[in-house]
């Protein structure tokens, strides 16, 4: 699959943009938005197949969420169009948010409702009859292993149960497009392979999940495609395998995104090894002879740099911080 | 030293930010600078007139007057700062905690931010203002009042914040927290209505110097007081009691400093609540509800009201109102009704911020693609339902004290009230469905009904007025009924009228708002969510 075009705002003059996909799960073009005087996402565009197990990533500040939340009708984009299943989203909206479940957040929800007041409340919102709101949440706790909490409070739930229980939430009017922000964030393994099975059985039978994290281990894991976003707009795009190409992903993630540099070596920061006094408290500790990683020296501020001190190449062999 | 002035100039550096996030917090701060303003030039007002002429005779009537003011106003701060302003979840010493700050430092820290706070320095200018009040008393006193400004602000400040530590340390669980919220907030309002109470309205209400005297001179030797007495024991020669009230100052000042940093450490070393897990057998009151979104949002809301002290304190404000004004309308039992209309008024003004209560999880709502009016159905299904049925109960209350239970055309007459009130709720709730989506102002965390959101004093004061004001422009046509048809009967015209005029004018508003209220929810819906989302951050 060939990169995305992308078209960053102000440029001179840009080339048209494909129309959207109607068979893409999710298909977004020249998405801009914009916070004061941050360029938050700059004409993005992305088409995510259905049935793709879609992981979406990128550094802290890079739009995703901001993306995310322009494709499923929480945040006005100040431009593009976002279709999904073929319908733009924003021509009407509340009919879009009926195919798609979005994952809230554990502060995003009313906590002084048990689990399967909750499950219900989210199924009776969308329309659902409550006989069927409480089936289906009944089943959803079985699966999520939460039938002993059923009766207790979300706010007395551990981060982990807060997590199952907001992405129960999500699925209970069987969306047909899931968008879970950071989903295993503090989910124990054990939990974790079990949610990993539902969403993996959910993608088989055509539903479209997408993820949005940073752990690479579990993109690459689970996921069928992966997009990678920097600055507002996609770097790469496509299978796993071809944005990987060849690489480790995480490798390839940080070769595109970049801003990786050799560690810095503060004078003060030495974890008290200086026997001669506390570190940080006007103590120069400088470095023995020869040790420091390779090609670093120190800048008049006391911070390591490249460059080296006096050409010296040497690194002790027990200092493990240039190692890599 | 230096955690102290960071911490001071934070609360600033935290006001100005707030400020600069919202156009009404810019408004709620204009307002908040203008009262300052004003109540320190009534101050100077006050003690030009009042200290023209003074000397030693009228001197005694003076200290009566300002001891008696001053034991209020510590009073009203500290129960204040409980319910309304509290402590400031931004500077909250929990924020702190990963810095490893002494506890002695922090506490200091706080204190000293509390300080130059604007109430802090608009109370100190007022003062020194009134210190001129004594100028008739000869220099001495003059200056002893100026030193005893800062010690009185310094008092009353520690004090507020010593009783605030006590209460959010000590109610360690979420039960004991919401019954000591709701227990403050009842004594306050009793509290505030003491001199009523005392001096009944078929007495004007005045209290005179005399009655309060021998309480002046008790409140005199305490740390509610003692400051305003220093000037007057300088004018009299008293120089031991002058002393001796210095020193119940110091102390008190220095034990509320330590109380308040033992309760930061106890906090610390105690963080983690631990209390019975609560437990709902099964639905609930979902079943008890139509099966509907609307049916939803009802049981929802109705499961909050349950569980959440900050809404629950507004249900019981229409009871306190009846209780303070059956007892102040000893000789006119009339006055009784007056508490029946303001408890109606309190509980609207409570729903036009509803949407502040349920916090970032409108979100769910948001998601969902819920349609506005169904919202609105949901919550006025539940206002209505509980609020009407409380306020008949509190008319037929109201009659019985009022003695228009027995019959004849005084029965007539409290049930055409009753009909009044019951149009002036349901104008009430249905102007409430379009402001609570306009005005919204943040309200604390429902987890910590103490503290208080950066910015919240300004907003909370200034936008309930725009629903009680509102309130009364919807009834006008009701209004203007009761003088037509002179609702006192007495010009011999049919004033049950009224009771129709008033219901249907009610239920237009009601209707109407829903209407409104749901189109502009479904417009306004992003904006609510970012807004609420801020409000949390706060």
């Amino acid at each position: 699959m060939s990169p995305s075009q992308n078209i960053p705002i102000g440029a001179a003059p840009a080339p048209l943009l494909p129309p959207s996909d109607p068979t893409a799960a999710v298909s977004i073009r020249g998405l801009c938005k914009r916070f004061e005087s941050k360029l938050a996402v700059n004409g993005l565009s992305l088409d995510i197949p259905v049935g793709s197990f879609y992981g979406l990533v990128g550094p802290n500040g890079a739009g995703k969420t901001t993306t995310l939340n322009m494709a499923t009708g929480l945040l006005l984009p100040d431009a593009g169009s976002v279709s999904v299943m073929g319908r733009d989203v924003w021509s009407d909206v509340n009919r879009a948010k009926r195919s798609i479940g979005v994952m809230p957040q554990a502060g995003q929800v009313f906590d002084r409702l048990t689990g399967l007041q909750l499950l219900v409340y989210s199924g009776m919102l969308r329309g659902m009859k409550r006989a069927e709101a409480v089936a289906r949440a009944k089943d959803l706790l079985a699966a999520f292993d939460l039938v002993d909490a059923a009766d207790r409070m979300v706010s007395d739930y551990s981060s982990g149960m807060g997590k199952k229980i907001c992405l129960a939430s999500a699925m209970i009017h069987s969306p047909r497009l899931l968008v879970l922000d950071e989903p295993f964030e503090s989910v124990d393994p054990v939990s974790s392979a079990n949610l990993k099975d539902i969403l993996a059985e959910y993608v088989s039978t055509g539903g479209t999940v997408i993820v949005s994290s940073h752990v690479m281990a579990l993109v690459e894991r689970m996921c069928t495609h992966v997009a990678v976003i920097n600055d507002g707009h996609v770097l790469a795009d496509g299978t796993v395998a071809e944005v990987a190409a060849g690489e480790d992903l995480e490798d390839r993630f940080l070769d595109l995104v970049g801003g990786r540099h050799a560690a810095a070596r503060i004078d003060w920061l030495n974890g008290g090894a200086d026997p001669t006094g506390p570190a940080g408290l006007g103590h120069d500790v400088r470095p023995a002879e020869g040790d420091g990683p390779t090609g670093e020296g120190l800048d008049p501020a006391g911070i390591r740099s490249p460059g080296g001190l006096n050409g010296s190449q040497g690194s002790d062999p027990g200092d493990g911080a240039g190692a890599r | 030293m230096s955690e102290i002035l960071t911490i001071a100039r934070l609360r600033w550096a935290l006001t100005f930010a707030t400020v600069k996030r919202s156009s009404w917090q810019l408004v709620g701060a204009t307002i908040a600078v203008i009262l300052a303003l004003q109540a320190v030039a009534g101050s100077w007002f006050l003690a030009v007139t009042e200290g023209e002429g003074l000397d030693r005779t009228s001197a005694a009537d003076v200290r009566v007057t300002m001891v008696c003011a001053l034991a209020a106003l510590s009073v009203t701060v500290i129960m204040f700062q409980l319910m309304v302003i509290g402590e400031g979840s931004t500077l909250s010493p929990r924020r702190f905690v990963l810095f490893g700050i002494p506890d002695r430092r922090l506490q200091a820290g706080l204190m000293v931010a509390g300080l130059v706070g604007l109430p802090a320095i608009c109370a100190l200018i007022c003062f020194l203002a009134l210190a001129f009040l004594c100028r008739g008393l000869g220099p001495v006193v003059v200056i002893v009042s100026i030193l005893a400004a800062p010690v009185a602000v310094l008092t009353m400040m520690s004090l507020s914040k010593a009783v605030l530590s006590l209460a959010t340390s000590l109610a360690s669980s979420q039960r004991a927290q919401n019954a000591l919220y709701l227990v403050v907030f009842i004594l306050f309002m009793l509290i505030c209505s003491l001199p009523q109470t005392i001096s009944p309205a078929a007495d004007a209400g005045t209290l005179s110097v005399a009655q309060v005297r021998p309480f002046a001179d008790i409140l005199a030797f305490t740390p509610l007081a003692a400051a305003f007495q220093l000037p007057f024991d300088a004018a009299n020669g008293d120089w031991a009691f002058l002393l001796l009230r210095l020193l119940i100052l110091a102390l008190t000042c220095w034990f509320c400093f330590a109380i308040s940093t033992w309760c930061l450490r106890h906090l610390r070393l105690s963080e983690g609540r631990t209390g019975a897990r609560n437990k709902a057998h099964g639905l609930g009151v979902f079943t008890r509800m139509p099966d509907s979104p609307s049916g939803a949002i009802s049981a929802r809301l109705v499961i909050y009201l349950r569980r959440d002290p900050r809404q629950l304190l507004y249900f019981l404000l229409p009871v306190i109102f009846l209780v303070v004004f059956g007892i102040q309308g000893r000789g006119l039992p009339g006055l009784a009704w007056q508490g029946v209309f303001l408890g109606a008024l309190f509980l609207c003004m409570y729903t036009a911020n509803n949407l502040a209560y349920d916090g970032p999880g409108i979100r769910m709502q948001v998601m969902a693609g819920l349609p506005g009016k169904a919202d609105r159905k949901g919550r006025v299904r539940v206002y209505l339902w509980i609020m009407s049925t409380y306020m008949i109960v509190e008319c037929f209350v109201a009659a019985f004290i009022s003695d228009y239970w027995w019959g004849g055309r005084h029965l007539a007459y409290a049930l055409v009230i009753a009909c009044v009130v019951e149009g002036v709720l349901m104008a009430g709730i249905g102007l409430a469905q379009v402001l609570s989506c306009l005005l919204i102002y943040p309200v604390a965390p429902i987890d910590k009904p103490f503290s208080s959101p950066q910015g919240r004093a300004m907003a909370q004061g200034f936008f309930p007025f725009v629903q009680l004001l509102g309130n009364i422009l919807v009834v006008l046509p009701t209004i203007i009924a009761f003088f037509a048809l002179d609702g006192t009967g007495a010009g011999g015209r049919p004033e049950w009228l009224l009771a129709p005029i008033a219901l249907v004018n009610g239920l237009a508003v009601l209707a109407l708002g829903v209407n409104w209220g749901g189109r502009i929810l479904d417009r306004r819906q992003l904006a609510i969510v970012a807004i609420l989302d801020r409000y949390a951050s706060l």
